[in-house]
This record gives C-alpha cells, sequence and structure tokens, in this order.
C-alpha cells in the first residue's frame, strides 16, 4: 500500500506538471483541445489524490505501524475517531490533505468555468496545478506521508497521537481550515489569469466570487472551532492568544473579508479594480504565508509543526508569488484605470472603501506584531514574545470602527445619499445605542472598561441597524404582496440573498464581539489550592471541592474533581445551588522506557485536561484541575524499580527462547496484570488520600455569545453564497423593453 | 499488486488527458472547417453567457434600488435618475443579447447557437 501511495504522489506531480504545460500552450496557441486536456489533468489529480489519502486513512485505522507517519501519531489505544483524524496531525498527512483539497475545490471551479473564461481559465488552471505541485512535491520529497520503516524496524506500537488533539473539534478544524487555505487560491489564481489575458472587467471574478465567499467561510468556520478548541482543551481559559498560528488565519480571512466586500463596488460601478485584484493577491499570498508559519518552524506555536526543513521552498514560493502579482499588477495598471469615482462620500461605496481600510489596516498591525519576533530575532539576535498586550491597543479601536462602519453601510444608499435620508434611517439605531449606554452606565460597573462600554454600545448601534433594515425590506415588501410578515421576510431574503446574508452576517458580527469584548473585560479568574471539602469564591460564586475522582481504562488514567458552585447564601445559611462541575487531568501512556514501567503512565507532558463548564446565555463557569502527583511519586518509583527488577528476572529465566515465545512466558506469568493492578492501586490512592490540588476558576460573562455570533455569522455567509433562484437567471424572448419590466417585477 | 495498480491508474490517466487529443485523424481542410466552427460556437457561447451574467448583474443592481427607494433610503428624485440609467444599460444589454441571435451571415451563427444550446 505504501508504494502504492508513493507511486501516486509522483503521478500527481507528474500530472500537475503536464496540466501546467497543456494549458499554457493551448492558451498560447489558442488550441482548446489543449486547454480540455489540462483540465481533465485536474480532475485526475482529484481522483488521485483522494485514492491516496484513502490509503493513509486505512493504514491509520489498520494500525500498519510500518508507516512513519501512522507510528509517529497513532497507536493501538487510540479510539477510531481519532485514527480518523490522526492524518492532518502530521505535517506529511497534512501536505496530502491540502493537495486532496487543493485538486477537489480546483476541478469544481475548472467544471463551472469550461464553457466560460475561456482566455482566463488556462492561465489559472496553470497557476493551480502549480501550487498543488509544489504541495505534492513536498509530500513527494521532503516530508512523504508514504515513508516506511523495514519491517525489522518496524514497531509493534505507535507513538501515539498529542492528548491535545483528541477533541472533537479536531475531525473538523483542519480540514476547514486547509479548504479555506486552498479555496483562497482560486482567485488569486483567476487574477492572476486576468492579469496575463488583460481580460480586467469583472468577469474574471464572476464565477470565482463565490469560492472567495466559500475560503471566507471556511476559514471563519475553522478559526472558530480553533477557539473553541482552545478554550475547552488547552486549559487556560481563554480562546484567543494571539497565537503567531491563529494570526495567520486571520490575516487572509480579513483580507477576503474586505475584497468580498469591494467587489461589489467593481461589479456595480467599475471602481477600485486594482484595488480588488490586490485584495485577492493578498489573501492568496499571506494563506500560503500562514501555511509557511505553520510548516517552517520559524515561530513556535502550539498549533505549529515544530521543527521542520520546509521553510525555505515556502519562502522561494511566497517570493515568486509577491514579486509575480506586484510586477503584474504594475505592468496591467492601465487596464486597471477605475472607470467612475465616487459620487460622494455619504454613499454605500464611501463606506465600503472606509471599511476596506480598517480592514486592511488590522491585517498590517498584526502582520508586524507577528513577524516581531523573528525581526528582533534577526536584528538583536533575541526572540521577544508578544501576547494579547501588543495587539488590543491597535486592534480594539480598529475593530470599534468596523462596528460602526458596519452598521452605518447598510442604511446608506449606493451612489449617493441625502442628509435627510441619513437622518430617517440613523434615528432608530442611534437612539437604541444611546439608550443601551445609558442603562449599562446606571445597571453595571461597565464605565469600568471604556473600551468594552465602546463595544457594547456600537455593536447595539450594529445590531439595531440591521434589525431596522430588516424591517424596512419587509415592510415593504409586505407592500407590495400583502404576505404575512414571516412570509415576507423569508421572500425578501430568498430574492435578495446578497444582500440580506450579508446584513445577517453583520449582526452575528455584533454578537460575536459583544461577547468578546465582555468575556475578556469582566473575565474573573482566581487560581486556588484546596483540599476535598474547602471552598474558594469567585465573582460572588463558591466553588467546593466535594471528592476527588480517578478512574484507570486502557487508554489513560485520569484524575479529577467534583465541584459544586453556589450563590448567595453566608451567614449560617446555605448558598443556592448552581451547578456541579467535573473536571479531570488525563494522562496518556508514554512510549519512552526511561519514564519506567509504571511511571509511563503517570507522564505529565502527555496529559490533556477535561474542563468542568457551565455554560450559559448571560455567563459561563469554568473550571479545570491540575492533578497533584507529587504525593504518588514514591509509590511510582517504588513500582519502577519493583517491576524492573521483576521483568528482568523473567527476561533472564527466558533468555533462550525466541521474543515472541519470552513475551508469552513474561504475560504467562500474569507480570502484565500485576503491572496494571499496581497502577490502579497507586491511582486509588489519590481518591483514598484526598490530595490539595490546584485549580483555575473562571466566571467570564457572554461568552456564549462568541459561539452564537459565529454561527450566525456562518448562516448568513451561506445565504449570501447560495445560488440565485433559477428563475431569476431565466432567458427571456425578445422585445427588450417588455422583457426587462417583467423580469425586473 | 501495487505495480499493477499504479500501471492501470497510469494508464487511465493518460487516457483520459489525452482523450480531447485523439480525435479522429481527417484531412487538414476537415479539421481546419472543425476548428473554425468550433471556435465560433465557443464564442457564441462565451459571449452570451458574459452577456446573461452582465444582464443578471444589472438586474440585481436595478432591483437594489428599487429597495433602496422603497426603504427610504433613495429619494424619489434620485431613484428615477438612477433607475432610468441603470434601465437603459440594462436594455441595451438585452440588445446586444439579442443582436447575438440575429445573425448577419444567417446559416453560420444559427449552427453555433444550435450547438451551444
Amino acid at each position: 500500500m505504501a508504494q502504492l501511495g508513493r507511486a501516486i504522489l509522483l503521478l500527481d506531480l507528474g500530472v500537475c506538471l503536464y496540466a501546467v504545460v497543456a494549458s499554457i500552450y493551448g492558451a498560447r496557441t489558442r488550441q482548446s483541445d489543449w486547454v480540455d486536456s489540462g483540465r481533465r489533468a485536474v480532475y485526475c489529480l482529484a481522483g488521485l489524490s483522494v485514492i491516496a489519502f484513502t490509503i493513509l486513512e486505512i493504514a491509520f485505522i489498520r494500525n500498519d505501524f510500518s508507516f512513519k507517519v501512522v507510528a509517529d501519531t497513532s497507536s493501538t489505544t487510540i479510539p477510531t475517531f481519532y485514527k480518523l483524524t490522526a492524518p492532518w496531525s502530521s505535517q506529511q498527512g497534512s501536505l496530502l490533505l491540502w493537495v486532496t483539497l487543493s485538486s477537489l475545490w480546483s476541478s469544481l471551479v475548472l467544471f463551472i468555468t469550461r464553457k466560460r473564461l475561456r482566455e482566463i481559465a488556462p492561465y489559472a488552471t496553470a497557476v493551480l496545478m502549480g501550487m498543488a505541485g509544489f504541495f505534492a512535491a513536498l509530500a513527494a520529497f521532503a516530508a512523504n506521508p508514504f515513508a516506511t520503516f523495514t519491517p525489522a524496524l518496524t514497531p509493534t506500537n505507535g507513538a501515539g497521537l498529542d492528548p491535545l488533539l483528541m477533541h472533537p473539534s479536531m475531525m473538523f478544524h483542519p480540514p476547514m481550515l486547509y479548504s479555506g487555505y486552498t479555496l483562497m487560491a482560486i482567485p488569486f489564481a483567476f487574477a492572476i489569469g486576468a492579469l496575463i489575458t488583460g481580460k480586467l472587467g469583472s468577469e474574471w471574478i464572476r464565477d470565482p466570487r463565490r469560492f472567495a465567499l466559500a475560503a471566507w467561510l471556511f476559514l471563519g468556520v475553522g478559526i472558530v472551532l480553533g477557539a473553541r478548541w482552545s478554550y475547552t482543551e488547552l486549559g487556560w481559559g481563554g480562546y484567543w492568544g494571539w497565537d503567531a498560528v491563529e494570526n495567520a488565519a486571520l490575516m487572509p480571512w480579513l483580507m477576503i473579508t474586505a475584497f468580498i466586500h469591494s467587489i461589489q463596488i467593481q461589479e456595480k460601478r467599475g471602481m477600485l479594480k486594482v484595488w480588488n485584484v490586490s485584495l485577492v493577491l493578498l489573501a492568496g499570498t499571506l494563506a500560503i504565508f500562514g501555511t509557511f508559519l505553520v510548516r517552517s518552524g520559524v515561530l513556535d506555536s502550539i498549533h505549529a509543526f515544530g521543527a521542520s526543513t520546509l521553510g525555505v521552498p515556502f519562502v522561494i514560493l511566497l517570493a515568486i508569488m509577491a514579486i509575480g502579482s506586484i510586477s503584474l499588477v504594475l505592468y496591467r495598471r492601465e487596464g486597471l484605470r477605475t472607470e467612475h469615482r465616487i459620487d460622494s462620500l455619504l454613499s454605500r461605496e464611501a463606506m465600503f472603501l472606509l471599511q476596506n481600510l480598517v480592514l486592511v489596516a488590522m491585517v498590517f498591525v498584526i502582520f508586524w506584531i507577528t513577524l516581531f519576533p523573528l525581526i528582533s530575532d534577526a536584528i538583536t539576535g533575541t526572540k521577544v514574545s508578544v501576547g494579547p498586550p501588543a495587539f488590543t491597543p491597535f486592534i480594539v479601536p480598529l475593530a470599534l470602527i468596523l462596528v460602526v462602519l458596519a452598521g452605518a453601510g447598510p442604511m446608506i444608499s449606493w451612489r449617493r445619499a441625502t442628509v435627510a435620508n441619513l437622518r430617517q434611517h440613523f434615528i432608530f439605531p442611534v437612539a437604541f445605542a444611546f439608550l443601551v449606554l445609558i442603562l449599562l452606565l446606571v445597571l453595571t460597573d461597565a464605565a469600568t472598561k471604556p473600551l468594552a462600554l465602546a463595544m457594547f454600545t456600537f455593536g447595539s448601534f450594529l445590531i439595531a441597524s440591521v434589525t431596522q433594515e430588516m424591517y424596512r425590506g419587509t415592510a415593504a415588501r409586505r407592500a407590495m404582496t400583502n404576505d404575512a410578515w414571516p412570509v415576507a421576510w423569508l421572500a425578501l431574503v430568498r430574492r435578495n440573498r446578497r444582500r440580506y446574508g450579508g446584513y445577517m452576517a453583520h449582526f452575528g458580527l455584533a454578537v460575536m464581539l459583544i461577547g468578546v469584548a465582555a468575556s475578556s473585560s469582566f473575565q474573573h479568574s482566581r487560581n486556588a489550592t484546596l483540599t476535598p471539602g474547602q471552598s474558594v469564591s469567585n465573582d460572588g460564586y463558591v466553588f467546593h471541592y466535594v471528592r476527588p475522582i480517578a478512574t484507570t481504562t486502557a487508554e489513560r488514567v485520569s484524575f479529577g474533581a467534583v465541584i459544586d458552585v453556589t450563590k448567595g447564601g453566608g451567614g449560617g445559611k446555605p448558598g443556592q445551588q448552581v451547578t456541579t462541575l467535573r473536571t479531570e487531568q488525563s494522562f496518556y501512556p508514554s512510549t519512552n522506557a526511561s519514564d519506567g514501567i509504571i511511571g509511563r503512565f503517570f507522564d505529565s507532558s502527555n496529559a490533556d485536561s477535561t474542563i468542568g463548564l457551565d455554560a450559559g446565555p448571560l455567563r459561563d463557569i469554568w473550571s479545570v484541575v491540575s492533578a497533584n502527583l507529587q504525593p504518588l511519586a514514591k509509590d511510582i518509583n517504588e513500582g519502577d524499580k519493583y517491576f524492573a527488577g521483576y521483568l528482568n528476572s523473567l527476561i533472564k529465566d527466558s533468555q533462550h527462547m525466541t521474543v515472541a515465545q519470552q513475551n508469552a512466558y513474561i504475560s504467562s506469568k500474569g507480570f502484565w496484570t500485576l503491572r496494571n493492578e499496581a497502577v490502579e492501586g497507586i491511582v486509588s490512592q489519590y481518591t483514598k488520600h484526598g490530595y490539595p490540588v490546584e485549580f483555575l476558576l473562571i466566571v467570564a460573562p457572554l461568552v456564549t455569545w462568541l459561539w452564537v455570533g459565529a454561527f450566525i455569522i456562518a448562516l448568513g455567509g451561506l445565504i449570501s453564497m447560495w445560488p440565485a433562484p433559477l428563475a431569476v437567471r431565466r432567458r427571456s424572448p425578445s422585445v427588450a423593453r417588455s422583457r426587462a419590466a417583467r423580469e425586473l417585477v | 499488486m501495487a505495480y499493477v495498480i499504479v500501471f492501470v491508474l497510469l494508464v487511465g490517466v493518460v487516457l483520459v488527458v489525452s482523450s480531447p487529443l485523439r480525435r479522429p485523424i481527417v484531412s487538414a481542410e476537415v479539421a481546419a472547417e472543425h476548428a473554425r466552427i468550433s471556435r465560433e460556437v465557443e464564442d457564441y457561447a462565451a459571449a452570451r453567457i458574459d452577456l446573461e451574467a452582465a444582464r443578471d448583474a444589472k438586474y440585481r443592481e436595478i432591483r437594489d434600488a428599487e429597495l433602496d427607494h422603497q426603504t427610504g433610503k433613495l429619494s424619489d428624485a434620485d431613484f428615477q435618475a438612477i433607475d432610468s440609467t441603470l434601465r437603459a444599460e440594462a436594455i441595451e444589454l438585452l440588445r446586444r443579447l439579442d443582436a447575438l441571435d440575429e445573425p448577419a451571415d444567417g446559416v453560420e451563427n444559427d449552427e453555433a447557437r444550435d450547438a451551444a444550446e
């Protein structure tokens, strides 16, 4: 199977090279047969890559440890669900996933455009296959997922999957991110094709636009799933740490967000052509830059693949993309001249442009602060670390401006708006935001955090603005059709999917950012060391450590705690029960023999946390335990010594036997059963003695709003992406004036 | 076994990729005629698709302006001006679409249209 996989990777590479050559040759000589042939090569690449990826998945499911990547990232004790996800936890497997997804998306876009964009599509094919070929070459020569051990060196079990990656999000988070990254290549490739051919109207983006929106959607969902993983798995209580790899995904997402807004100006007014093409090229380049950060090992991150030799090839690819893009834009600068100018600063075009500038400024800030450790390392030899405090002074004000623009934009018409119109539309949202501000100042302590207060106020303005737009649109629809409100609203959204899907995304943005502002500014966090029966209070809640818990399974040993949370009480009166939390720290057996026969079950470097969480619409109560194994150390050491001696004696007794016979002999003497009983015995000490353990206890408001807001944004994106009803696109007979009138009803 | 599968895959790839290049061998004149008709069909189809997409985008713009007017964002005067401009542009696109179906040299474009449809 590994041989087959390796051969398919080489075949992939050959197919990519052929597709590049055939497409360019076909385009240059205007021979459509060659262009068709190049396109079919892309379909073949997709088929081959799917086969290769299936082979790898089968190797994981079958525990085929002759595959180095399986031995490194899986083991017999991993649940099948996580064996399926393990391929993309490694550099090698994720490169193959990249090629597979890239080839599938490329096939889809080239199939859709097979009868259009005839001049641009061949060059886009060449660019897409050039990039797929780059990743196929890395997978074939630098990080081959089908590399194998010789039979003599094949281990009987693997090193296992990093426990932190055993989380349901990991089934979807990486494929979503990779889908987003690979989809970014599609508008990038068509932009390059448009620049090469000089076809710089709006045609080049008509079909790839949907793919840009899909890239935005997938990457956004991937980012949020990553945040959810961080919140529920990493045990630090946060969802966003401004980590280099998080930022690497956020930058192209912000850039493509700017693009999907500004392209509407080009479609409607023929404006901002240079800007739009530059945004697409930057988004595509930033997607590869993000991949470089994850895979090169230049930056330390929990999300990165660690040390690697892939940095140089990525730098070369990035240089080609950047220099090529800039050169083509300069070469075509005449053709990219704008057809119109903005009529008025009081127009939706102006709002879009301002919003674009804010988004690009955000990317600029994130880019430089993310790269600062590298720059510092290059200049001073010291790699400084940067965290949230470096980002927030810049990002928060920009986010506030963005929220205001997102609220104002939908209320302003295209081309020009009058002051009277503005007054009519702004009164309700401004009044609502003002009311929220007053209520917050009077009823809460929000004034202590002015930036959060500003976000609540501006977010309320945005929510009111979108709600008003939905209401007015539905009312206008009802005036024409007399439909019931829900029917009229559904019809309105159905007929104007781009507009109202976008408004829904704006609504979700407000909900999400209010959640972010509240949970980050008003979070109450407390570390406490408790023994069973002890309590500690945090933000008005009393956390009572009820009892320790400990379990042993074939996969792991877990130590945890049951915590009762109450509120109120005092003066001898018991508080009101709020929730009971159960949090655990699990230790997965290490494969390092030096950890000892017993000690390998208690390896803290191979552990993960299960948080105790009570999530609600207004606040989350979050807890994590850090198991204190120090009191067990003596028993563990003694166990290691005893079992090492016992094993040596058994080996001495059976030294005349073959390895298989020796293993059977050791098992027949009950060695492993005894070892397991010893581990269980040590684990049970934890519950018997009730040692003091450390907790991190957090009460944070409105965290749920973040997830709900993200869901609404994704829903809005999906509605915007959904194809228009066929009736709108139908062909009609001649007589132009009557046709226009009829089709527009 | 792996070698056999690789060979089968290789043959499959070659067959799929080369199929557009494996046209029946015909005389140079027939081949040129085929190529000419094929180009015309493609030109017709591409022009039609582009114009229809431009028409749909224009319709969308007109609907947007109508919605802006109905929701009070555009005054009557501004709406009249914008709407008449957009409708004139839409009508021009429709005329061009009609022109595509009214060939100057009759038969050839009819062939192309029929083939494309």
